[in-house]
C-alpha cells in the first residue's frame, strides 16, 4: 500500500510516499527558515504563504523521487491535528484535492502520532506494545504509554516550555541560527559540561513532570551576564543539564511503569549525547532505546504517512469534510498534554 | 468545456461549475467553508453525475482576499490542476467585482490597517490593482465618481457614498459575474500551476512591521 504523506503543521512543507508502513520511497522537506529569520521566530501568515507557494512542488518532487504518478497511489495522509491552524489548511486543502481527483482514501493524522510511529517505521517486529514513547521537539516535551495502535496513555509532560523551544531561545539569544538544538549540539562538542552549575527542575520529584523554563531563564542570565563567556562550555553544560532531565523522568518512568522498551521520537532525537545518555542508562537499567532513522526525526511527511498506514488499519478512512485543530486531544483515549485551555 | 470555479476570498465560499460558459450547478457555503470545500466539490460533480476528470479546466479567485481563505483555494485548485492536468484559470477578485456592473468603473475592497484594494476599469481596459490609504482612494473615487459604477465587496466604506446610486456593495461576487471574470481571464497551463500563489498585493502585517 502506497501512501502519500504531507505535512505541513509548523514552517516545513513536508512531502514523501511510504509502501506498507516501512519503505520510505521518498521524503522531501522545504525548509522556510530563511523567510523567517529576521523574525526570529516563526511567523504563521509568512508560514502559511510560504507552505502555498510550495506544496505543489513538493508533491510532484515526492512523487518523482519515488518514481511514481498520482495515480500510483492507494491513500493519501496529511497532518490534521496539532500545529499552526493557518499552516495545517494548507497541507488538507492539498490532500482533500488529492482524495477527490485519485478517488482515493483520505487518512487524517494527529501531528504527533506522525512523530511516536516514526520509530515503528521498519520496526513493528522488534517493538511491542505496550512501549514507552519520550517526544521531545520544539513544540512538546512528553513521556507516553504506547498502549496499543492510536491509543496511549499520558505519563509525563512539561508544565512549561518545550525542550526543543528552549534550545532554540538560547541558541537565538547566542545568534547561533535555527534549529537551535544542532548548532548547541556542534559547540558543546567543545565545551565542558561541568562548567556551569545550570539548574535541573523538577529532577528529584518522582514522576514525569517536566519543566524547562527556569534553566532556560539562567542559561540567558549567565550569557547577558558575561559577555566574554566561552560559549562552548556554556552550550555543553546547559545541552547536559537537558539530558540529564530527560533522561532521568523517562527511565523513572520507564521503570514505575514496568516498560522495557523506550523509544525517542522528535527533532532532539537528533542529538547525539541525547542518544548516547539514554543507551548508557538503559544498560543499567535493563531497558532498549528505540530512536528512528535520522530523516524521520524533524517534521516529515514520511512518518505521516508511515503512522496512516498502521492506524486506517484501525480506524479506516476519513471524510472530506475534516477540520483542523491547533491542539486536539491524542488517540482513541483523547489524551490531553497542554492546559486545558488550549482544547477549547 | 467544463470549468469548476472556486471562489473562497471572502466570508462565503461559492463552488460552481459551469458548462461553455453556462451555469450548471453553483453552492455558496455559509458556515466553515475552509473544512467543506472539497465536499461541496464533491458534492456540485455527483448532482452533474460528473467525475473529476470530466473537468477541463479549473478557476479560482486568486485574491485580494482572505489570507487563509485564498491559501486554502488556490492550494486546492491547483492541487485539482496539477492532478487532472487541465490548465487553471487565477481570477482577480476586483475583476469579477468589475464583471458584474458596466464599465467605466471603480472596484474597491477593505485591506484593513487603514488601506484599501482598489483598480479602476475604463471601457477598455482596466489599472493596474493597488493598495493606498483608504482616503486617499476614496477622494479619487468621489472626484470621478458621477458618471461612474463604483463596487465593493463588503459594505465597510457604504457611508462614505451614501446618495450615490451607482455604489454597489457586494458580499460574494455572484455566479455571472465570476462566469465573466472567467471569459476575460487567461489561463496557465503544465509547470507554471504549481508556482501560482495567491494575489495578496500587501506583505503580511507583521512583515509591514518589521518595515516601518
Amino acid at each position: 500500500m502506497r501512501i502519500l504523506g504531507i505535512d505541513t503543521s509548523c514552517d516545513d512543507t513536508g512531502g514523501a510516499v511510504v509502501e506498507d508502513g516501512h519503505k520510505v520511497l521518498s521524503n522531501v522537506i522545504a525548509s522556510q527558515y530563511e523567510a523567517h529569520d529576521r523574525f526570529g521566530g516563526i511567523v504563521p501568515v509568512i508560514a502559511a504563504r510560504e507552505h502555498t507557494a510550495k506544496i505543489n512542488f513538493i508533491l510532484e518532487l515526492a512523487l518523482e523521487k519515488a518514481r511514481i504518478s498520482f495515480s500510483d497511489l492507494d491513500a493519501v495522509a496529511v497532518s490534521h491535528h496539532q500545529g499552526l491552524m493557518l499552516s495545517l489548511v494548507v497541507g488538507v486543502s492539498a490532500a482533500k484535492s488529492i482524495a477527490l481527483a485519485c478517488g482515493i482514501p483520505l487518512i487524517g493524522i494527529h501531528h504527533l502520532e506522525g512523530h511516536i510511529y516514526s520509530n515503528l517505521m521498519g520496526r513493528s517486529n522488534e517493538l511491542r506494545f505496550p512501549f514507552l514513547c519520550l517526544t521531545v521537539a520544539g513544540g512538546h516535551t512528553l513521556l507516553l504509554k504506547v498502549i496499543s495502535h492510536g491509543t496511549y496513555e499520558l505519563l509525563g509532560h512539561t508544565r512549561d516550555d518545550a525542550a526543543g523551544e528552549v534550545l532554540d531561545k538560547v541558541a537565538r539569544h547566542l545568534k547561533l541560527g535555527y534549529p537551535g538544538g544542532a548548532a548547541i549540539e556542534r559547540l558543546a562538542e567543545k565545551g565542558n559540561p561541568n562548567a556551569y552549575d545550570f539548574p535541573r527542575p523538577l529532577i528529584n520529584r518522582p514522576d514525569g513532570e517536566f519543566s524547562f523554563s527556569g534553566l532556560k531563564t539562567a542559561v540567558i542570565a549567565a550569557i547577558d551576564r558575561d559577555p566574554d563567556l566561552n560559549q562552548a562550555d556554556l552550550c555543553a553544560s546547559f545541552q547536559q543539564a537537558i539530558i540529564d532531565l530527560l533522561v532521568s523522568k523517562a527511565m523513572h518512568i520507564a521503570k514505575e511503569h514496568q516498560l522495557r522498551q523506550i523509544t525517542l521520537a522528535g527533532g532532539v532525537a537528533l542529538n547525539t549525547p541525547l542518544r548516547k545518555a539514554l543507551q548508557h542508562a538503559a544498560k543499567v537499567h535493563a531497558c532498549e532505546i528505540f530512536t528512528p532513522r535520522s530523516d524521520l526525526c524533524m517534521d516529515n511527511g514520511a512518518m505521516v504517512a508511515g503512522a496512516a498506514y498502521f492506524l486506517y488499519q484501525e480506524r479506516g478512512a476519513d471524510s472530506l469534510n475534516i477540520g483542523t485543530r491547533a491542539n486536539a486531544p491524542l488517540g482513541t483515549t483523547g489524551v490531553r498534554y497542554r492546559h486545558e485551555s488550549k482544547y477549547k | 468545456m467544463r470549468t469548476l470555479v472556486l471562489d473562497t476570498s471572502g466570508p462565503f465560499t461559492t463552488v460552481l461549475i459551469t458548462e461553455d460558459y453556462q451555469l450548471s450547478t453553483s453552492h455558496i457555503l455559509r458556515d466553515r467553508p475552509a473544512e467543506h470545500l472539497h465536499e461541496q466539490i464533491h458534492a456540485s460533480l455527483e448532482n452533474l453525475c460528473i467525475t473529476p476528470q470530466d473537468l477541463s479546466q479549473i478557476a479560482v479567485v486568486i485574491g485580494p482576499g482572505s489570507w487563509t481563505g485564498l491559501n486554502i483555494g488556490v492550494t486546492a485548485a491547483k492541487t485539482l490542476a496539477q492532478i487532472l492536468e487541465t490548465p487553471l484559470i487565477p481570477i482577480y477578485t476586483l475583476d469579477a467585482l468589475a464583471a458584474s456592473c458596466a464599465k467605466p468603473s471603480w472596484t474597491l475592497m477593505n485591506a484593513g490597517r487603514n488601506q484599501c484594494y482598489y483598480a479602476r476599469y475604463s471601457t477598455s481596459d482596466s489599472q493596474e490593482m493597488a493598495v493606498d490609504p483608504i482616503d486617499t482612494v476614496i477622494q479619487q473615487i468621489l472626484a470621478d465618481s458621477n458618471s461612474v459604477y463604483v463596487v465593493e465587496y463588503g459594505d465597510t466604506f457604504k457611508e462614505r457614498f451614501t446618495g450615490n446610486d451607482k455604489y454597489l456593495s457586494m458580499d460574494r461576487l455572484p455566479p455571472e459575474a465570476l462566469i465573466a471574470a472567467l471569459k476575460t481571464s487567461g489561463s496557465i497551463e503544465g509547470a507554471d500551476i504549481k508556482s501560482l500563489t495567491p494575489a495578496y498585493l500587501q506583505p503580511s502585517h507583521v512583515e509591514q512591521d518589521a518595515s516601518h
